[in-house]
C-alpha cells in the first residue's frame, strides 16, 4: 500500500497540516512524553498536546504500562525527540506512596508532571540485540501512528460540521450531560453503536503495526463517508501523513445527492 | 476460644484503625525488650512466620504440613515448562476422575495467565469445558490480548468482582489461584520498589554510601546483598536487616545477592501470609478449613518451590521464563518483552464489600488464624489475654 509507506516516511516530522491546529508551536519543545516503566525508557515525545498524548497512552496500554510524564519548566529537561528519546530516563524521586510512583502503574494510562530529573543511561541494554531492535523500533512506530491517528480523528471529527458525525456527538453528549435513567428510552440505541471514534480507537487498540491497522482504518471510515461534503477525510489524511486513498472515493456520496442531516 | 498453648498459622495485631487499643496496650505492658517488639509492630515483621531459619516471634506458631518448605536440592532439574504441565496434568486427572469443576481467578497478569496458559496446553477439549474463568473488568484491561484470542467464547467466565470465594464453592467450584506465583518466580514487589525508587530511598544517606549505592544500582541481582545494607536498613529499618539477615545464616539455602534476599524473605517468611490472608478475609465468615479445602494454591507445590530455590538467574529477575511459556502459546511479543510486573492484590481487594459485617469481624479487626485454621478477632477476651500474655513475656532474641 503507497499509503503505508508514506505514513512511514512522514512519522518524523510533523505534518505542516497539524501545525495549523496548534499555532506558535513551531519552536515549542516536547514537553510531553510516554515512558515505558518495563524498559525504563521514554518511547514517544510530544509538543502539541497532552490529552491527545494520554488518549495514545490508552490505546498502547493493550501493549504496554505506560505513564505520561508532563516535563515541566522546571525539569531543566534537555530537548529530547522520538530518536533520542529512547535514551533517556528518569531518576525516580518521589515518596513511594505517590500517585506519581510508577509502581502503581497497571495498564491503566496516567499522566503526571515529572517532577524528577531526566538521565541519559543509553539505548536499553536488553534490546541491543538486533531482533530485539527491531521489535523495540515496530513499537516505537506504531506509537508513532497511533498519536497520529489520535490527532487526525480528532481533528477530522470535531472541526467539521457536527451533523455528519451525528452520532458520535450524540453519544458524547449523552454519556456526559445526562444522567443516563432519565434518558434510557432514547439512549440505548446512541449508546450501544459503534461510532467512527470508537471504531478507530478499536482498531488501534488491537492491532499491532500500521500494515495491520490501516487498511481496518480505511475499511471503518466507508460507512461514515456517505456525505463528506466538509473534507473530514482530507483532514484526517494529511494529519495521518499520506493522501487519501483512492478506495474511498467511491464511497462519498456526490455533493447533489447530500442532504442536511440524515442521507 | 484462643488458648495460650494454641499456636498462630497466621497473624498478629496490625496497625488499622480497629486496633488502636491493642497497640495502646502492647505499648503498657510490653517487657524491657518490648522496644524490640515495638520495633517488629511497626514494621509489621511480627506477622511473618518462617518456614525456615530462626526468626523470633512472641507466641508459639506453626506452619502446616502442606505449606512446608521442601528440602533444598541444588541438582534439582525439572524444566519450568515441564512443572507447569504436570500441575495441569494433575489438574485433568481430578476431572477425570471425579467431574470437579475449577474456576481459576484470572487477574490478567503473569501468575494467573501461566496457569490457564498450562491447562490450554494440556487439557483436551472435553476436560476444559470444566474449567471456569474467574476475572474482572481489570482482568480484562490487563491483558485484552490474551482474553480475545484464548478466554472469549472459550470458558465460562464469572465475575471475579462479585463472586466471592464462599459464592464460588457454594457453586460447586474448586479454586484455582495464583497466589505465590511472587514467591516463585521474582521480582516481589519491595524488589522493584527499591529497583524503581531507588534515588528516593537513597537520599537520605551519607553522600559516601550515596555514590556507592549508585554505583552499583543496576547490580542488585549481581552483587552481594550486604554492599545494600545501608539501603535495606534506610528501606526497612535494622530490625528488618539483622533478623533477616539471621534467619538467612540458620537456614539451609544459599542467599547471595539482594535479588535472593528480596527472593528469601518472600519465599520464606511471606509464603504463609499469602496463603491465609484471602481464606481469612474474602469470604462471608465461612470456616475458613471449608475454603482451604477448595482452594488449589497453584504454585504451592514441591516441584516449584525446588524450582525456585535453584533457578534464581537474570531471567527470572523480570519473570521471563513464565513469560516465555506464555509466549508459546500467545505468540504475544509485546507481552512477551514489555509486560510489567505489578501487584494485584491491592486492587482486587477494593471490590469487596465488608458492609455486612459487624465492625469487631471486619478484616482489619482480624488478630489472625489459629492452628485450627479459626479466624480470631482482636475484640475477643482470649485473643487480647493471649497478646498481653505473650507481649509482656517476649523476650527478644535476635
Amino acid at each position: 500500500m503507497d499509503e503505508i509507506a508514506q505514513i512511514k516516511k512522514s512519522l518524523n516530522e510533523d505534518p505542516a497540516e497539524l501545525k495549523n491546529y496548534y499555532p506558535s508551536t513551531e519552536n515549542k519543545k516536547n514537553k510531553y512524553v510516554l515512558f515505558s516503566p518495563k524498559i525504563s525508557r521514554f518511547i514517544l515525545t510530544e509538543k502539541y498536546n497532552p490529552f491527545i498524548l494520554f488518549e495514545t497512552a490508552q490505546i498502547l496500554s493493550s501493549k504496554l504500562s505506560t505513564i505520561v510524564y508532563i516535563i515541566s519548566d522546571k525539569n531543566n529537561a534537555p530537548t529530547i525527540n522520538n530518536e533520542s528519546c529512547l535514551f533517556f530516563s528518569i531518576q525516580h524521586t518521589v515518596h513511594p506512596q505517590d500517585p506519581a510512583n510508577i509502581n502503581f502503574v497497571r495498564q491503566i494510562a496516567r499522566m503526571i508532571v515529572l517532577n524528577t530529573n531526566l538521565y541519559k543511561p543509553g539505548y536499553p541494554a536488553d534490546f541491543l540485540e538486533a531482533s530485539k531492535k527491531t521489535l523495540l523500533s515496530k513499537l516505537q512506530e506504531y506509537a508513532m501512528f497511533c498519536l497520529r491517528c489520535m490527532h487526525a480523528i480528532n481533528w477530522s471529527i470535531n472541526t467539521n460540521d457536527p451533523y455528519v458525525e451525528k452520532d458520535q456527538h450524540e453519544k458524547y453528549y449523552l454519556e456526559n450531560f445526562f444522567h443516563q435513567p432519565q434518558v434510557k428510552q432514547f439512549s440505548d440505541k446512541i449508546l450501544n453503536q459503534s461510532t467512527l471514534l470508537s471504531t478507530i480507537k478499536n482498531i488501534l487498540y488491537e492491532c499491532e503495526s500500521i500494515e495491520e491497522a490501516l487498511p481496518k482504518i480505511i475499511d471503518a471510515w466507508k460507512p461514515h463517508i456517505k456525505q463528506d461534503r466538509t473534507n473530514r477525510l482530507k483532514v484526517f489524511f494529511d494529519i495521518l501523513g499520506t493522501t487519501t486513498p483512492k478506495e474511498l472515493y467511491g464511497f462519498i456520496l456526490p455533493l447533489e445527492k447530500q442532504t442536511l442531516g440524515e442521507v | 476460644m484462643l488458648k495460650l498453648h494454641d499456636r498462630i498459622v497466621f497473624g498478629g495485631p496490625h496497625k488499622s484503625e480497629y486496633q488502636k487499643n491493642t497497640w495502646n496496650d502492647i505499648k503498657k505492658v510490653a517487657s524491657k525488650d518490648g522496644k524490640t517488639f515495638i520495633e517488629l509492630y511497626q514494621k509489621n515483621l511480627h506477622r511473618y512466620i518462617p518456614r525456615a531459619g530462626e526468626w523470633s516471634l512472641p507466641w508459639p506458631h506453626e506452619i502446616p504440613e502442606e505449606y512446608k518448605m521442601p528440602e533444598y536440592e541444588p541438582t534439582f532439574k525439572k524444566s519450568y515448562d515441564n512443572i507447569c504441565n504436570n500441575r495441569a496434568a494433575e489438574i485433568a486427572k481430578l476431572i477425570r476422575d471425579n467431574d470437579y469443576k475449577f474456576a481459576v481467578m484470572w487477574s490478567g497478569g503473569i501468575d494467573s495467565t501461566v496457569i490457564l496458559t498450562a491447562l490450554i496446553k494440556n487439557l483436551s477439549k472435553n476436560e476444559l469445558k470444566n474449567i471456569a474463568v474467574c476475572a474482572n473488568a481489570s482482568s480484562l484491561i490487563e491483558n485484552p490480548t490474551f482474553f480475545k484470542k484464548f478466554i472469549c467464547n472459550n470458558f465460562e467466565i464469572l465475575d471475579s468482582s462479585i463472586c466471592r470465594y464462599d459464592q464460588l464453592i457454594e457453586k460447586n467450584y474448586y479454586i484455582i489461584t495464583g497466589e505465590l506465583g511472587d514467591q516463585i518466580e521474582g521480582p516481589n514487589q519491595p524488589y522493584i520498589d527499591t529497583q524503581q525508587n531507588y534515588y528516593y530511598y537513597i537520599k537520605n544517606l551519607s553522600s559516601t554510601s550515596k555514590s556507592y549505592l549508585i554505583s552499583i544500582k543496576d547490580k542488585m541481582y549481581d552483587s552481594h546483598y550486604q554492599e545494600y545494607k545501608d539501603l535495606i536498613i534506610e528501606r526497612f529499618g535494622e530490625e528488618y536487616y539483622l533478623r533477616v539477615e539471621k534467619n538467612i545464616k540458620t537456614a539451609n539455602v544459599p542467599i547471595f545477592s539482594y535479588y535472593d534476599y528480596q527472593w528469601w524473605f518472600h519465599f520464606n517468611l511471606r509464603w504463609t501470609t499469602s496463603v491465609f490472608r484471602a481464606p481469612a478475609q474474602y469470604n462471608n465468615q465461612t470456616h475458613c478449613k471449608k475454603i482451604l479445602d477448595r482452594l488449589i494454591f497453584w504454585y504451592n507445590a514441591t516441584d516449584y518451590q525446588k524450582w525456585s530455590m535453584v533457578n534464581r538467574s537474570k531471567e527470572t529477575e523480570f519473570r521471563q521464563t513464565s513469560k516465555k511459556y506464555i509466549h508459546e502459546l500467545d505468540k504475544n511479543d509485546w507481552y512477551f518483552y514489555f509486560k510489567t510486573k505489578m501487584d494485584s492484590g491491592g486492587h482486587l481487594k477494593t471490590y469487596y464489600d465488608y458492609s455486612h459485617l459487624a465492625p469487631e469481624q471486619h478484616p482489619n479487626a482480624m488478630f489472625g488464624m489459629d492452628q485450627n485454621y479459626n479466624r480470631l478477632y482482636i475484640g475477643s477476651p482470649d485473643v487480647q489475654e493471649y497478646i498481653r500474655h505473650y507481649v509482656s513475656t517476649y523476650n527478644c532474641d535476635r
